[in-house]
């Protein structure tokens, strides 16, 4: 069942230059559960998201806990537990995946941070058997798994994952799925910015639809699933 | 007959200070990707901080503050103005550069722009593979290798090291992992300035010291690193060593006016052949 209010964002603009790539988004995420961003390419998710991570400025309220994200710099609301791994993943790419996972815990105290390591090798085995392989060398798979690894080293509280099946094969999208639903199982806070529908649908407790930089649509899965222009514009059954 | 090992002394010699001279900047460019046009003042800064100390403390205190001086300068260079600047690579490049016509015009009002020259840390020579060397030639070759040793270990062993890495790789995901970027850049900044003044204190002491010896280590600097490949030590290391030999076998079998030609023929070679450099960007290696 959801908990208290993690997050709550209010009439959130956001501009770039002149131009607007937000304008007054409001949403919520409750502990525990999950929720998803849906809307096409450029339709405002990633910028949504660096938003609530403190990577760019914004006009209206995004308060996490209770605090105002502006309030506060990145480095600190990762210190809060608000992970983020964006769209380019931003890995290290010249360090291995040991090294990417310790930079993710580096906060974290020797045996807290070793206790995280073996929990993210058992969730992506696929990490655990390549150690010492530089990030760059990786497949976009494995650099996914990767990204999600080293948020997870962080120990959030939220974790905002953007367009974690990306381009990715069926197959590890499988992998990325179990994941996802892993984490539910153990009560972690999801919010999800993906173009991929069913994915999004797979996995959410509520779904908002942006589109312009505006939200069009929110709702419960079941009500996203019986919503005749969801299912026309983003699912494509009829 | 030109005796080999004379070459080899010399062009090691010449090497190592290059180096010195060359890795500030290239840190600096590594991780910030600011190209920082102060980076000769630093230099001059240390030469002339080492002569302003050596008058009241002894030459190793003096070398030691001159080291720090010139750290600190480039904190507060950074902290300052290079910091609310740095993501408009133009007016980075401007503004570094009136930096070190303001420091030139400060020193020339203070000194006048006649040289001096610096006392040695320890004075005398040997006799060595046909040539003579001078012991503060050798102490400046063995203290830059340990300061690259130095600087390897702290890269690699050190949290703040790795995160220096980390943020010479993407400055984003180092944010998104909790490094304290801007405690990062003070220490990039810090070292930089550090490895500047060390060369400076050499330079000063083995050419000489005046308000305008900061343009010909910028512009080897700048060459330096464009062999070597943007923001790769090893790469700036081996193109140090690379001008050092290439500049002494000049001197010896052509002539000393023209020292510089072969080093400037090998930055076109290497930009029309490997624009980016002989080791690309891949930072310590």
């Amino acid at each position: 069942m959801p908990g208290e209010t993690l997050l709550e964002v209010d009439d959130l603009s956001v501009f770039y230059g002149s131009s607007q790539a937000l304008g007054e988004v409001s949403l919520d995420v409750d502990e525990g559960e999950i929720v998803s961003v849906i809307g096409p390419n450029g339709a405002g998710k990633t910028t949504l998201l660096e938003s609530m991570s403190g990577l760019l400025p914004y006009e209206g309220s995004v308060r996490y806990q209770g605090q105002e994200v502006s309030e506060r710099n990145v480095r600190a609301l990762v210190g809060d537990g608000l992970l983020h791994c964006t769209e380019d993943r931003d890995l290290f790419p010249f360090f291995t995946v040991h090294q990417n996972l310790l930079m993710g815990g580096q906060r974290l105290g020797r045996s807290e941070r070793e206790e995280r390591l073996d929990y993210v090798y058992d969730l992506f085995p696929r990490l655990d058997e390549r150690r010492s392989q530089e990030a760059e060398t990786m497949s976009g798979g494995e650099q996914q798994m990767l990204a999600i690894g080293r948020a997870l080293m962080g120990d959030p509280d939220l974790l905002m994952l953007d367009e974690p099946t990306q381009g990715l094969a069926p197959v590890i999208i499988e992998d990325i799925s179990d994941a996802v639903e892993e984490l539910r199982s153990e009560g972690l806070t999801l919010l999800l910015a993906e173009q991929n529908t069913t994915f999004a649908m797979q996995h959410a407790d509520r779904l908002y639809l942006v589109e312009t930089g505006t939200i069009e649509l929110s709702g419960t899965d079941e009500e996203f699933k019986n919503n005749d222009y969801v299912r026309d514009a983003y699912i494509g059954i009829t | 007959m030109v005796n080999p090992a004379t070459i080899l002394v010399t062009g090691a010699m010449v090497g190592s200070l290059y180096v010195l001279i060359a890795i500030g900047f290239s840190l600096i460019y590594g991780v910030r990707g600011v190209i920082n046009l102060a980076h000769g003042a630093f230099i001059m800064l240390g030469a002339f901080a080492y002569l302003v100390a050596g008058g009241q403390v002894s030459g190793v205190a003096a070398f030691v503050i001159a080291i720090l001086f010139v750290g600190l300068f480039a904190v507060g260079l950074y902290l300052g103005l290079v910091r609310y600047i740095e993501h408009n690579v133009v007016i980075t490049f401007l503004a570094t550069v009136v930096v070190a016509l303001i420091i030139q015009q400060l020193l020339t009002l203070e000194y006048s722009l006649a040289p001096r020259s610096l006392e040695p840390i320890v004075s005398g020579g040997i006799a060595f593979a046909g040539t003579r060397v001078r012991y503060y030639q050798l102490i400046a070759f063995a203290l830059s290798w340990v300061a690259l040793g130095l600087l390897f270990l702290f890269v690699r062993r050190t949290t703040l090291g790795r995160n220096i890495l980390a943020t010479s790789m993407t400055e984003k995901g180092a944010k998104l992992a909790g490094t304290n970027v801007l405690y990062v850049n003070v220490a990039t900044w810090f070292v930089a300035g550090a490895f500047a003044g060390f060369a400076g204190v050499f330079i000063g002491t083995l050419q000489s010291t005046s308000p305008t010896m900061w343009i010909n280590p910028l512009g080897l600097a700048f060459i330096i690193v464009t062999i070597g490949g943007v923001g790769s030590i090893k790469g700036s290391i081996i193109a140090a060593y690379l001008i050092g030999f290439l500049e002494t076998m000049t001197v010896t079998f052509v002539g000393p006016a023209w020292r510089g030609m072969f080093a400037l023929l090998l930055l076109v070679v290497i930009i029309l052949a490997k624009p980016e450099g002989l080791f690309g960007r891949e930072f310590i290696e």
